[in-house]
């Protein structure tokens, strides 16, 4: 670690050296007990921070006031401010709250009744008696697979003792482990096929460093990515570098070509040139720019060999000797609607230049969507520059400042999970809850192996919004009827939470004390309550200590200690590690009491990283994670797992709806549902002042191309009705040229609003996407959401428009 | 037998010297005791004269036990030294063991000191726990404190109702003066446990497993040659006592003359040959995979090692690789089964999450690895 000693003179920014500075003078260590910083006098600023980033906090007369980013890029963000109004919503879970039936009759009772039956408050020992008993009594009697439990991230709740994921694996521990989701709504497909092609998730790793790409790279494509909107998300708090980057980027007159059916923000802010495929036949067009390429003499045969398996394999497909269609740029045009020549135009672009084709995550998310991420990497391999300088592909630019270097912050450790149990019950992927819950004994196909779905008797929700994050929602309403019991520990009433017998409330970040680290590791943040919790809620490490107290097992989830004494002991470990590298930490005390991130400078071996650098370097000594060690166009392990929707190469396979679907005479426009700019998936809707923002007549606006509407008589503005065979929902319309014809889009994340609640058929008064979306695999090899396949229809709605209650409690919360 | 006469006389002799005996005894105890009991030698001064205690003292020095707005100080005795003189004596007697320590060196560095503080904080702990903060309560009693007045209305009244549920002083409030030690548990401990075991020059096993990257000889006493990664078996074919002549079983890739792999297609490293060795491993078989279409050669390779970190037990290595495995990725994320993915793939999985385990050491990244392919889909781990 000696480079942690040459930084140490690099490490100038101010905050740091005052803070080390500070801690020489040898300060006063508090008692571990004194949780401090609880506001007491007239005004008072504290500090905390969501994963959008940073925040310093002003409370007066121990009311939280306003609220300011710390970053520049948060600062600017129109949520930071709004924090205040999240925290005081009249959306928030005040009490403890148990289903009436249930109360009277216990597990099961009049399970039908769930999200239309109201709710009486109990006390804290009652609730976590009801949900002990139930836990123990769901143990002896079906074992401990029939507790279903997934993993969430809660954007407004971070911190490493607090995060709920890590308090609920460890509450899990103790038992024995409970039925968990493996893989993720966000990249299902790709992190499950990639390994098998590039040996590497390429979803969740380091990308080639925006430095070199801003260098030297000429010619930028954004494959359905919007990193302009998104740039602001990450897995722990985001300091926004991604956006900073795409500024200079912006301005950096490069050629930019942004294929997306809209004309997304980074379109718009790049000045892009934009190319308007139908939804989900990317595959299509990039087997057209293959063939071209491949027709022009264009394809880099020397790293095709060198680099590559299986080329050869892959070329009868593409030339049609195999399946008697030829994948011209003609072919592709009739199947994406893009004019053969600017595929022609793009291949040649691309191949001639230093190029950078990205993409984000939208495009796997759609029916075989293993299929895109494959065929893309495929392209970049025929091109021939991955490897280089700024230059290949990558599919994690818009997310998690993972094209900035990695700061040398030293990690700070998460609430220990404990030990785990030896036979643990099974991991289903996310995406098939439904299915499992609905289909108790149930063998699926998953990346080779085979899941067998337990009989699930009680859900255990611990912040997440399955109600709102799956797909079909009138299918999961019948399927959360079926189990014994569910319980959600939530902030805020969310259509799960409603869909509960059991809701214990949690506050939020701003009251309660925690500590975190940025995701590029740059900082290491004091998250010091600026409130008190509000009504009866709880921080999510003392919900689960009461409900391990209930189970007898409170010391063994504690281990004997506050949530305060565990964050300064791992502001300790980190503190530790830091000096193990060279570098001084402030006592716990100094960087408590100063309220302000301890910021660290970047590894200066990280400023100029490169995807794969190392493989083209040197393949036989760093060889990739794949069977052969090279990238494989195509792959035997897939062949041998023999699945009819994923075969050994890329393929284009028509998606179950699409706009050539015979299917499309009925339901004639193709919905996307891509992530909101405003919200962090479902968090923040209920944030009144930023849905003045972005809705429309009070609706999720929907965005319709100027065409489409005028055939339908609707205008900018008109609340409309979107439908098809699977539910409905109403919206708020935005008539635009910015969408291509027979597209519209609605933002994923929109609260469910039922016309009447508990029932699966009801229209939805909101805007709510997953209304209209199949419960569908992508296919039997990663098992993922569909979100992006779905065809619909729209209508000017004319009858009188309800009013939207999503946000509204229960009667009597 | 003894005529009884006889014996009788004995019996007096010996109660006569006795009484001298123990009288001497009793006189060297009380002066001894005299000079443990005197305050000098319970002084702070005294107590950090040795510089074993350079860091204590200063988390001392920075917690306010030692300054404070009340300007009362406790000293070093007043929490780790009994008030009563017995217990005072019986205290002082088990510090020689202090003595001892320091004259082996056993804390003489940082890192020896980092890596007793857990232990060392335990028994503190249990000690108190034991005699129900004895030491504590010397000061702070338990009818002298007003909950209702605590700034913290709730910290008071958790106090108070701990008290009444039999709950003593250092239940909470441990990590008060001195630094909090690492209490991660699990795979620290196991660790530890190996460690210990990885000691014992002893080997009397016919397989061997590095618990860390070793590195292997030409010959005994001889140069270095390779270095053979943790958790590789090694067949022991001569054991002379420090040195062991070791066998190992394993593939190489056609064209990849570095490196041994433990199984055919999967490139999980056994052994990283140095520049001189690599023509050294016996090519037993070669064949043409017919998945890949790549060349691999069965070889053996025969090497001195020495007896240092060496464990007998497989088991107890992969339970270590167990916890490692829950502890560094079950933080963030459901830990994903080695099952989920193939042995190849973990190489590539790994690296994508260096951002997030990077407070591992290289030794534990490389054995979390290897723990993870040799518990892949396409690896049985168990007949391995």
């Amino acid at each position: 670690m000696a480079r942690g000693n040459n930084n140490r003179a690099g490490m100038s920014r101010r905050q740091f050296m005052e803070l080390t500075r500070a801690a020489g003078l040898g300060t006063v260590l508090s008692p571990l007990i004194s949780t401090s910083a609880r506001a007491h006098s007239i005004e008072s600023r504290s500090f905390s921070c969501c994963f959008h980033g940073p925040y310093y906090t002003k409370t007066v007369d121990g009311r939280l006031v306003s609220t300011q980013g710390y970053n520049a890029a948060f600062h600017d963000n129109a949520i930071a401010p709004t924090i205040p109004e999240y925290v005081y919503s009249a959306s928030r879970i005040k009490y403890p709250m148990v289903r009436k039936s249930y109360l009277q009759k216990g597990p099961g009772a009049n399970r039908g009744a769930r999200g239309s039956e109201g709710f009486v408050r109990v006390s804290w020992d009652k609730a976590t008696e009801l949900i002990a008993s139930e836990i123990k009594r769901v143990i002896k009697e079906h074992g401990n697979s029939a507790i279903l439990t997934s993993m969430s991230t809660a954007y407004l709740t971070s911190g490493r003792i607090n995060y709920e994921g890590g308090c609920m694996t460890r509450l899990a521990n103790l038992l024995g482990g409970f039925t968990d989701c493996m893989s993720d709504y966000s990249t299902g497909a790709a992190q499950t096929i990639m390994p098998h092609i590039t040996g590497s998730t390429d979803v969740y790793s380091q990308q080639t460093s925006f430095k070199t790409v801003l260098e030297y790279t000429e010619v930028l494509v954004f494959w359905a990515i919007d990193p302009v909107k998104t740039g602001h998300a990450s897995f722990s708090p985001n300091m926004g570098y991604s956006l900073d980057w795409m500024k200079k980027l912006a301005k950096s007159g490069k050629k930019v070509i942004a294929i997306d059916p809209q004309r997304s923000a980074t379109a718009i802010e790049f000045g892009a040139e934009w190319v308007a495929p139908a939804p989900n036949t990317d595959v299509a067009m990039m087997l057209g720019m293959a063939y071209a390429l491949q027709e022009a003499g264009l394809e880099n045969r020397a790293f095709l060999d060198e680099y590559t398996t299986g080329y050869d394999k892959f070329l009868p497909y593409l030339l049609g000797e195999s399946d008697g269609i030829a994948k011209t740029p003609e072919w592709a045009e009739s199947v994406c609607q893009v004019k053969a020549a600017k595929i022609r135009e793009i291949a040649e672009l691309l191949a001639k230049h230093p190029s950078l084709l990205l993409t984000g995550w939208s495009l796997q998310r759609a029916d075989h969507g293993e299929q895109p991420p494959w065929m893309l990497v495929t392209l970049a391999c025929m091109i021939g520059q991955i490897g280089l300088p700024g230059c290949g592909y990558s599919m994690a630019h818009h997310y998690g400042d993972y094209g900035s270097p990695l700061g040398l912050a030293p990690s700070v450790p998460y609430l220990d999970a404990g030990t785990y149990p030896e036979n643990p019950p099974p991991l289903i992927p996310d995406a098939r809850t439904t299915d499992a819950i609905l289909n108790p004994g149930k063998v699926i196909d998953f990346n080779g192996s085979k899941v067998t779905y337990p009989d699930i008797k009680m859900i255990f929700n611990e912040y997440g919004n399955p109600q709102c994050r799956h797909q079909e929602r009138a299918k999961m309403i019948q399927a959360w009827k079926k189990p014994d019991t569910i319980v959600t520990h939530e902030i805020v009433w969310t259509a799960s939470a409603w869909m509960s017998d059991i809701v214990l409330p949690v506050c939020t970040a701003a009251e309660r004390n925690d500590i975190d680290s940025d995701t590029a590791a740059t900082t290491i943040i004091p998250i010091k309550a600026a409130i008190e919790p509000l009504y009866e809620s709880k921080e999510p490490f003392a919900v689960f200590t009461e409900i391990a107290r209930a189970l007898g097992l409170e010391r063994e989830f504690t281990m004997g200690r506050t949530a305060m004494e565990l964050v300064e002991e791992s502001y300790d470990i980190a503190r530790k590690r830091a000096k193990d590298a060279g570098m001084d930490m402030p006592n716990f005390k100094t960087f408590w009491d100063k309220a302000e991130p301890i910021e660290f400078p970047v590894d200066d071996q990280d400023v100029d990283y490169v995807q794969h650098k190392d493989f083209r370097d040197d393949p036989l000594l760093e060889p990739l994670g794949t069977a052969t060690g090279k990238i494989e166009i195509f792959c035997r392990n897939i062949e041998k797992m023999g699945y009819g929707d994923c075969g050994p190469h890329p393929t284009w396979y028509e998606p179950f709806e699409w706009l050539g679907a015979s299917l499309a005479k009925k339901f004639p426009l193709h919905m996307v549902s891509p992530h909101p700019r405003y919200r962090m998936h479902s968090q923040y809707n209920h944030v009144a002042s930023l849905r003045a923002i972005y809705n429309v007549a009070g609706h999720e606006p929907v965005t319709i191309n100027a065409a489409d509407a005028k055939v339908r008589g609707i205008g900018n503005g008109d609340v409309v009705r979107i439908f098809n065979q699977r539910g409905q929902t109403l919206a708020g319309a935005i008539v635009s040229e910015d969408i291509r014809p027979g597209v519209i889009s609605i933002c994923e994340g929109s609260w469910y609003d039922p016309q009447e609640r508990g029932t699966a058929d009801s229209l939805c008064k909101h805007g709510h996407a997953n209304m209209l979306i199949k419960d569908k695999p992508t296919s039997s090899l990663s098992q993922s959401c569909n979100a992006n396949t779905a065809l619909v229809d729209i209508e000017k709605y004319t009858g009188t428009v309800p009013a939207v209650t999503a946000f509204d409690p229960p009667a009597d919360a | 037998m003894v005529p009884i006469q006889q014996r009788h006389v004995n019996l007096k002799e010996y109660a006569k010297t006795g009484l001298w005996v123990g009288g001497a005894i009793t006189l060297i105890a009380v002066l001894l005791s005299g000079v443990a009991l005197s305050p000098a030698l319970s002084s702070t001064t005294f107590c950090v004269s040795c510089h074993e205690m350079e860091s204590p003292f200063a988390e001392y020095r920075a917690s306010v036990h030692f300054k404070s707005a009340t300007g009362v100080r406790a000293e070093c005795s007043s929490c780790h030294i009994p008030q009563s003189i017995g217990l005072k004596l019986v205290a002082k007697v088990d510090a020689l063991r202090h003595v001892y320590g320091h004259l082996m060196g056993s804390l003489d560095t940082d890192e020896k000191y980092e890596g007793a503080r857990l232990r060392m904080a335990e028994r503190v702990w249990s000690k108190m726990e034991a005699n129900d903060s004895r030491e504590c309560r010397v000061c702070h009693k338990e009818d002298a404190f007003s909950f209702e007045s605590f700034r913290n209305h709730s910290e008071g009244q958790r106090m108070a109702q701990g008290l009444e549920e039999g709950d003593t002083c250092i239940d909470c409030h441990k990590g008060l003066v001195h630094t909090m030690p690492d209490r991660k548990t699990g795979y620290k401990k196991l660790l530890a446990e190996l460690e210990a075991v990885s000691a014992d020059p002893d080997i009397d096993a016919d397989v061997i497993y590095p618990l860390q990257t070793v590195v292997s000889y030409t010959g005994r006493e001889g140069e270095r040659e390779a270095r053979i990664l943790a958790a590789t078996p090694l067949i022991v074919l001569d054991n002379t006592g420090k040195w062991l002549r070791v066998r190992v079983e394993g593939w190489q890739q056609d064209n990849i003359d570095a490196m041994i792999y433990e199984l055919q297609g999967k490139r999980i490293f056994a052994v990283a040959l140095d520049k001189k060795a690599r023509g050294k491993p016996f090519v037993h078989s070669t064949m043409l995979d017919p998945d890949t279409e790549q060349t691999w050669h069965q070889v053996s390779y025969e090497t001195w090692v020495t007896n240092e970190h060496m464990v007998e037990d497989k088991a107890a290595l992969w339970s270590y690789g167990a916890q490692l495995h829950g502890a560094s990725c079950g933080s963030c994320h459901k830990a994903v089964p080695g099952g989920h993915f193939l042995a190849n793939q973990w190489i590539g999985v790994m690296k994508d999450m260096k951002r997030n385990i990077r407070h591992l050491t290289k030794e534990q990244y490389r054995f979390l690895q290897k723990y993870l392919q040799l518990n892949a889909k396409d690896v049985q781990l168990s007949s391995h």
